[in-house]
């Protein structure tokens, strides 16, 4: 067990060096950003001398082993923009927001979904599954641009009901929580409902019918354990994927989080926020896969850890 | 095209759905009341809001509230007195003596001093990492002549100096000594609006500065949120959780009918123009550049693309910025005369590279650049389009790359057309042809006084114009949703001045 943890621990290591590298290479790849400062009337010299300033002009290869040593010692750079702003503080500063918003979501979208999923099994409505997929495949055939802006049109300009926009108290989470836990919900239920079909006809299930076990007993208590496993996976990559920051989301209301001000650094070429945006990122990836991977034998025994 | 229709749709999904959404909208802050505090939109962050360090569009619309410059230019550009109550300058534009105005106060209650404003400038030439101090670079010294006279020494003749001090807020010697970097965390100036807190990403909240020197503000309270998405930007203003939002021609249509939400729209700053790498190929020949510039219908690009809010331009620089001759000709449209102009130039289907921001620019460009494609091809031109992020083509201009043509927006904020001569047409980096007539009258105008200024600057778009190095197009409209119980006038820079909002 503990030969396997360290031997995922420099996997993880191993992945985020490569990303940090490759991040440092596409960004250094784009041109130096000084030009983008000095939008009015500088000259090529004045353009030039300021990229010296900022440390443009030295070797690549200079640049990069000084950006490896710092994050060594755990600086990841300062953003060229605002030399007074080290670049993680811009990043761990959005994460309140990003966190939040993507754990609210994906525990709804999730427990709406095993609930639904639970109800179709036990009722053995055809109905209630018709209503749930059906609904679930128009939900996903909108992407969620389109879903949040006919939401805000609906329950923000047409009702006045909610904020549009923004990060300003408990209702201004509402909108974007539905618009992810919905794209959630429909992933995990159809998922979920195919799983605990597949189940019931296993000989474990007649068994514990015979055995005078209720229909609800069967199908959580016997059922659904097995059903969750599946989805395991994809839910941990959902999941990394959204802590991570939510672009398109983040975008149409207006939300203060990663996505946003990686957009933001990338579209000014600010390299040392991108770097330290990434890395935040491929962190996520690297620790929610680890959880992921670790969960598996506690709910399934016969998976053994090597 | 795809965008509008898209969200026709959505809207008419929406009107399905809620159908009381379209039919009554009733303001939830409306009432007889006056509104108190209000919420506009800016669609990027500053990344940095120190007054000496930074010098950005962006940040202009926090630092025409929280400082004052020397001087001001209003919202119809024009200059009036600010921490200056008047001036003087020697014949040739190179020494500037400013009054400094008395009884004006920093929000912290510390009285001006002109050894504030000396110390401001000094900073700004002091600091190397400093994107104001190019646009100051020509200062040889600032110093208090005597007491409440501060006296500019320029290294060359300046014309435009008053606007350049417009744009340079003064802050408090003795509290930017103490913050140094961290003052932009709780700036002081003596604008008429106070720093009160700034969520990064989310807003910048301001109020009313109760001892102003100038107009008191009729709002109290201000916050600036920073809304990238233009959509979400329009969907803010009628759904009221914003007040006043920048949004894009084609959106102005989406407010007719709004009880929460009325357009406004100003004439802006902006020249949209394309630009010509002038040594490249076919555009090296004056005859293919002309049939360009003959091959552009501008009149129905301003009627179609713009909803008619537009003028065709045919100098560089837009109405009211220093340096527009009124009466100047707008180009001709004459596609049988570019015909014969690319016959005579022996113009045989080279392909010509045409670079446009397709995102993060002027939300018209990507439409623009197709519909010149179009006219260009009418004509037998062979265009083949590059769109890219803004950033990218603005690295490329920048960095002097353009392989053929380019479009691209120019709005001087300081309003005044010395900084978009340089750059197009003397020296900068989009100036591809090296015209020596061109660096003269550039010279020329820096020294100029008023009326021989003007007259200056009518040669260079008449020798611009001839030559056809800039093929302006036209001057749009900023355009604004804006809550209906407000009054406002947008500025011709597209930066807000807050004291001009006041409530009904």
């Amino acid at each position: 067990m503990i030969r396997y943890l360290v031997r995922r621990l420099l996997q993880g290591v191993l992945t985020l060096f490569c990303v940090v590298t490759i991040a440092f290479v596409l960004g250094r790849a784009s041109g130096k950003p000084a030009a983008l400062l000095l939008t009015e009337g500088a000259t090529a010299q004045q353009i030039d001398e300021l990229n010296g300033r900022l440390g443009f002009n030295r070797p690549l290869g200079e640049q990069y082993l000084d950006y490896l040593g710092g994050l060594l010692r755990g600086d990841f750079g300062v953003s060229y923009r605002n030399p007074s702003a080290p670049a993680i503080t811009l990043i761990a500063e959005r994460l309140p927001a990003t966190i939040s918003l993507a754990l609210i979501s994906f525990a709804i979208g999730l427990t709406v979904a095993i609930g639904a999923a639970i109800l179709i099994h036990i009722t053995g409505s055809t109905r209630l599954r018709a209503t749930f997929v059906w609904g679930g495949s128009l939900r996903q055939a909108m992407p969620d641009f389109f879903f949040g802006v006919v939401l805000v049109l609906i329950l923000s300009v047409g009702l006045h009901a909610l904020p549009s926009l923004g990060f300003t108290g408990p209702l201004s989470y509402v909108l974007p929580v539905i618009t992810i836990a919905t794209g959630q919900f429909v992933l995990y239920v159809r998922l979920l409902d195919s799983a605990l079909s597949e189940q019931s006809t296993q000989d474990y299930v007649v068994t514990a019918y015979a055995r005078g076990k209720s229909q609800a007993a069967v199908v959580v208590g016997e059922m659904l354990p097995n059903a969750l496993l599946p989805i395991l996976t994809m839910a941990g990559m959902n999941l990394a994927g959204l802590l991570g920051g939510t672009v398109i989301v983040e975008t149409v209301f207006a939300w203060p989080g990663v996505g946003q001000v990686l957009m933001q650094a990338v579209s000014t070429r600010d390299f040392a926020v991108v770097q330290a945006g990434l890395l935040v990122v491929a962190i996520m990836f690297v620790v929610v896969n680890l959880a992921v991977d670790l969960l598996y034998p506690v709910l399934d025994p016969r998976v053994r850890l090597a | 095209m795809k965008k509008r229709s898209l969200a026709a749709l959505v809207s008419a999904v929406a009107c399905g759905l809620a159908l009381t959404g379209c039919v009554s909208t009733t303001s939830p802050g409306g009432g007889s009341t006056k509104t108190s505090s209000i919420t506009v939109a800016l669609p990027t962050e500053p990344s940095d809001t120190d007054p000496i360090m930074t010098r950005s569009i962006g940040s202009w619309n926090i630092y025409y509230a929280l400082y004052d410059g020397l001087t001001r230019i209003t919202a119809s550009g024009k200059i009036e007195p600010g921490l200056a109550t008047s001036w003087t300058h020697n014949k040739d534009s190179t020494v500037w003596d400013f009054d400094i105005r008395k009884d004006v106060t920093f929000q912290n209650g510390d009285p001006l001093k002109a050894s504030d404003i000396v110390y401001t400038y000094q900073k700004i030439l002091d600091s190397p990492k400093s994107t104001n101090r190019v646009a100051i670079a020509m200062v040889q010294s600032v110093t208090e002549v005597k007491p409440g006279v501060v006296e500019f020494v320029l290294k060359s003749p300046f014309s435009a100096w008053l606007n350049q001090v417009a744009t340079i807020g003064i802050v408090p010697q003795s509290v930017y000594e103490k913050d140094g970097s961290d003052f932009e965390n709780h700036p002081v100036g003596t604008g008429p609006y106070s720093f009160v807190s700034w969520k990064h990403g989310v807003s910048y909240q301001l109020t009313r500065n109760d001892k102003y020197w100038g107009t008191k503000p009729s709002i109290k309270d201000v916050t600036i949120s920073f809304v990238g998405d233009t959509n979400a930007r329009l969907t803010g203003v009628q759904s009221g959780t914003l007040d006043i939002a920048p949004i894009s021609a084609d959106q102005i249509t989406s407010l007719s009918g709004s009880s929460q939400a009325k357009a406004v729209s100003e004439p802006s700053n902006q020249v949209m123009q394309i630009g010509i790498n002038t040594t490249a190929g076919v555009l090296a020949n004056q005859d293919v550049r002309q049939a360009i510039s003959l091959a552009i219908d501008r009149d129905s690009l301003i009627k179609n693309l713009l909803g008619g809010k537009g003028v065709a331009n045919g100098e560089l620089v837009a109405k009211g910025v220093q340096g527009f001759v009124p009466d100047f000709p707008a180009p001709e449209y004459d596609p049988d005369r570019a015909k014969q102009l690319l016959s005579q130039a022996g113009y045989k289907g080279e392909e010509i590279t045409f670079d446009f921001a397709s995102t993060g620019g002027d939300p018209m460009s990507p439409d623009l650049a197709q519909a010149v494609q179009g006219y260009l091809q009418k004509v037998g031109l062979k265009v083949r389009l590059i769109g890219q992020q803004q950033t990218s083509l603005s690295l490329k201009i920048a960095n002097h790359q353009i392989t053929g043509l380019y479009l691209q927006g120019w709005a001087p904020s300081s309003m005044d057309g010395d900084v978009v001569v340089s750059q197009l047409l003397a020296g900068g980096p989009e100036d591809y042809p090296h015209d020596p007539k061109m660096t003269q009258l550039y010279t020329q105008q820096q020294s100029a006084a008023a009326d021989a200024r003007a007259a200056v600057f009518e040669q260079i778009w008449t020798q611009n114009a001839q030559e056809a190095y800039h093929l302006p197009l036209y001057t749009g409209h900023y355009s604004y949703a804006v809550n209906s119980s407000l009054t406002w006038t947008p500025a011709a820079d597209g930066i807000y001045r807050l004291t001009d909002i006041s409530s009904k």
